[in-house]
């Protein structure tokens, strides 16, 4: 599904940054994305189901936390639903192929804003990823202004 | 969802250091219909809340659809005027951008709809990146 070689790929240095928490029940597709994230990120916590991801969650505080949805013991979403009951603020991607709207309109009123397409494309990936960094960036710059 | 639209109505009218705050709401809220499509189903249902929630009138609204319908005006020419408009100072960019991504989304996540903003927005922070 992640037919992708970007682990060697440049990207920009604002992802590193930033540490991230990465849950992946499928194991090939787990060492892949975190392969490609321990190149970006300052640190990288990976977890094999929401429940775990739910633990090192709470363990670890990452600034930014990306999930697949569909998982055992404690799906995506549910972990999402629970990381947001801890940090309303805490930035969530989840990996979809836009084809279960019924998760997504879920997915929409627990406030996961951004989404990263299966098939992975690079760009959008990236994109995406650099997103969420900017958007942390200026959380943070406002916090900092304000105090 | 009424709350949330409230959230955004009130990011993007505290956009009052524009230049032409109508022009500005303007080439904002068809960005954002460019992103909901006004021509679905849901048309009738974001009219009436983009003129409780934008202070846009029915007027106003039909404007934005007349200028939509006229196609004078690209995505891109809209992209670059709402930029100038902000000064091109990413802080207001990431807000506004904020709001686009919380209409993308509010009302489910549809993936032409998302997908459309994911280009405006990386239109917005190509030199960002």
């Amino acid at each position: 599904m992640y037919a992708l070689d970007i682990s060697k790929k440049e990207v920009g240095m604002r992802l590193k940054n930033f540490s991230i928490l990465y849950v992946e029940d499928e194991k090939t597709t787990q060492e892949l994305i975190t392969e490609i994230l321990e190149a970006s990120f300052k640190e990288v916590f990976v977890a094999s189901d929401g429940e775990e991801g739910l633990s090192l969650y709470k363990e670890k505080r990452p600034d930014i936390v990306l999930s697949d949805i569909a998982m055992p013991n404690m799906d995506g979403l549910e972990m999402s639903q629970f990381i947001k009951d801890l940090n309303p603020e805490q930035p969530i991607a989840l990996f979809t192929a836009f084809s279960q709207s019924a998760y997504l309109k879920r997915a929409a009123e627990i406030g996961v804003a951004t989404y990263i397409l299966k098939p992975l494309e690079e760009e959008q990936f990236f994109n995406s990823l650099n997103y969420m960094a900017m958007e942390l960036e200026m959380s943070r710059n406002e916090v900092q202004s304000k105090g | 969802m009424k709350e949330n639209l409230k959230q955004i109505s009130d990011l993007i009218n505290k956009q009052n250091e524009v230049e032409n705050e109508k022009k500005f709401k303007v080439a904002s809220a068809s960005l954002v219909c460019s992103i909901v499509d006004i021509n679905s189903k849901d048309s009738e249902k974001y009219c009436s809340l983009f003129e409780e929630n934008f202070n846009l009138n029915k007027d106003e609204f039909q404007e934005i659809k007349r200028e939509l319908d006229k196609e004078e005006l690209t995505i891109d020419d809209k992209i670059v005027y709402i930029k100038k408009e902000l000064n091109s100072n990413s802080f207001k960019i990431m807000q506004f951008l904020k709001i686009l991504n919380k209409f993308a989304i509010l009302d489910g996540c549809k993936k032409e709809s998302y997908l459309e903003f994911e280009k405006i927005r990386d239109k917005f922070l190509k030199e960002f990146y």
